[in-house]
């Protein structure tokens, strides 16, 4: 049975700490299909870290605007004081459908005013908010790094403090995803950092199957052990076909 | 393509212990081509430092599994080096030399420079088979006192060369641990744990060679179809995906 993937964590650019080469957007397009992807959400690495990455996230308009079933995701960075500066053109951008939250790599905590006013200013312009909690397993991350996911207790009180906001909150492993989904109904996630015997299965008993999507996160995650999760599943083919792609795509357009 | 892994643990904190349970682990093992699967037992029920009455419970429970399974699970003994030479030796006897386990599990008693090691190690030798130690990252971590970092267990390789050790964790090891490993022909280590990370698997290959690296999930901790499209998709030879996923075990298990 061939199963249409839909990728909401992928990545152009560099990662400092790995061997593997960056990640364009012709190659990452080359990945998707050797692994039935037919599409995704992209954001850029270089923009993790920096605080006013619009050059960075400009460029990853630029590359994505010609292809096709590929959307842009530019990191916003609140700790610039000036965040809105960076907001504003984006939203005012067709192409761009949601932005990305990264507090541990931009250096900033999800509790502050501003992650709250952000959240408010990008869905009432009826865009989408993704908020990444993780991007590496912090037990063996480099010694000079010391990123912390961001608690499930913040990610509860935040998504509480934007009543119209349904975020798609990625690589909760599945004990946070457990804590988070007995409080609270308003999210979606990716399975990147879930994972159990039956992964699909064991998240679907906390988290209601229509808000589980796929994420490779490549290239910091192999794209094919990812995808395998998901078409290799013991669950339905019709819950299977909803976590690969058709999930993902109805929240975008939602 | 046949696969065998040599990291699983059926049973966990009690799940799992159910005959219907052990049947539907095969069959979703099976259904990903999965032939046999190491039994590393249900190691962190008892706490870190278990006692010698609750390792003939957990052994006894893998001696179940390999009976039930009729040769699906491969088991292996859980021991604890600070109970002493005797008490390790008594029981890799009762497990190895009676009921037909293929080797001997450390997890998180002590670590693997201690030398209380000296009796884990007799034994293996004597019987032939090999030591799988728990390692994962324990830079800056004062956990490290009992918790094997990749280095020590590279380091417990070298002072034992004629005992093959399993270093559990690739993920876990990282970069850091595959250059340690370089050079120890009795190593190899095991692809299981934590998330499946780009690029490990094609510098473990290219540092280590294919035969010293080998497939292990960690189930049920991890997802079968995850770990191995781990490897089946990984930049590397054909030749090299099957010693990975099969060939490099059964050389090891005598399979």
């Amino acid at each position: 049975m061939s199963i249409e993937l839909y990728d909401t964590n992928a990545w152009i650019g560099n990662w400092l700490f790995t061997p593997t080469a960056p990640q364009n957007l012709s190659s990452l397009r080359r990945r998707w299909k050797k692994h039935g992807i037919v599409g995704g959400m992209v954001s850029d690495l270089d923009a993790l870290w920096m605080v006013e990455p619009s050059t960075i996230n400009a460029r990853l308009v630029e590359v994505c605007r010609p292809a096709k079933n590929v959307i842009p995701v530019p990191i916003l960075n609140l700790l610039d004081p000036a965040w809105p500066e960076q907001l504003a053109p984006w939203l005012a951008m067709s192409e761009i459908k949601a932005v990305r939250l990264a507090p541990g790599y931009g250096g900033w905590k999800l509790n502050n005013r501003r992650a709250v006013d952000a959240a408010h200013a990008i869905t009432q312009a009826g865009r989408k908010v993704v908020l990444s909690v993780r991007l590496l397993d912090e037990r063996h991350e480099h010694p000079a790094l010391k990123v912390k996911p961001v608690p499930v207790e913040m990610v509860r009180r935040w998504i509480e403090k934007v009543p119209d906001m349904l975020p798609l909150v990625q690589g909760l492993t599945r004990w946070e995803l457990e804590e988070l989904g007995k409080v609270c109904d308003r999210f979606l996630t990716d399975l990147s950092f879930a994972e159990w015997a039956d992964t699909i299965g064991v998240v679907s008993k906390v988290v209601d199957p229509k808000r589980i999507v796929f994420g490779s996160l490549s290239p910091l995650h192999s794209m094919a052990a990812h995808a395998n999760k998901v078409v290799a599943s013991p669950a339905s083919p019709a819950r299977r076909r909803a976590v690969a792609a058709t999930n993902a795509q109805k929240w975008l357009t939602s | 393509m046949s696969i065998i892994d040599i990291h699983t643990h059926p049973v966990f904190f009690n799940d799992g212990i159910k005959p219907a349970e052990t049947r539907l682990m095969i069959k979703h093992a099976r259904q990903q081509g999965i032939e046999h699967v190491v039994s590393l037992g249900d190691v962190l029920r008892y706490g870190r430092t278990p006692k010698s009455e609750h390792l003939r419970i957990l052994n006894d429970e893998t001696a179940g599994l390999i009976q039930r399974s009729r040769g699906f699970v491969v088991g292996f003994c859980y021991v604890n080096p600070l109970l002493g030479e005797k008490a390790v030796r008594a029981e890799v006897d009762r497990c190895v030399g009676e009921k037909g386990f293929r080797g001997i599990k450390l997890e998180l008693s002590c670590n693997a420079t201690n030398p209380a090691m000296a009796g884990v190690m007799h034994a293996a030798r004597e019987h032939g088979v090999p030591v799988l130690q728990h390692s994962w990252n324990q830079l800056y971590k004062s956990s490290r006192s009992f918790h094997s970092d990749p280095e020590d267990t590279c380091a417990l390789a070298k002072e034992w060369p004629d005992v093959r050790i399993i270093m559990a964790h690739l993920t876990g090891s990282g970069f850091r641990g595959v250059r340690a490993a370089r050079g120890l022909d009795n190593l190899v280590v095991d692809t299981s744990g934590g998330g499946p990370e780009n690029g490990l698997i094609e510098y473990a290959v290219e540092q280590l060679g294919e035969r010293r690296v080998v497939y292990g999930s960690d189930y049920p901790i991890r997802d079968f179809p995850c770990c191995i499209n781990r490897i089946k998709g990984a930049d590397i030879s054909a030749r090299a995906k099957q010693r990975l996923l099969h060939d490099n075990a059964a050389e090891l298990l005598g399979l």
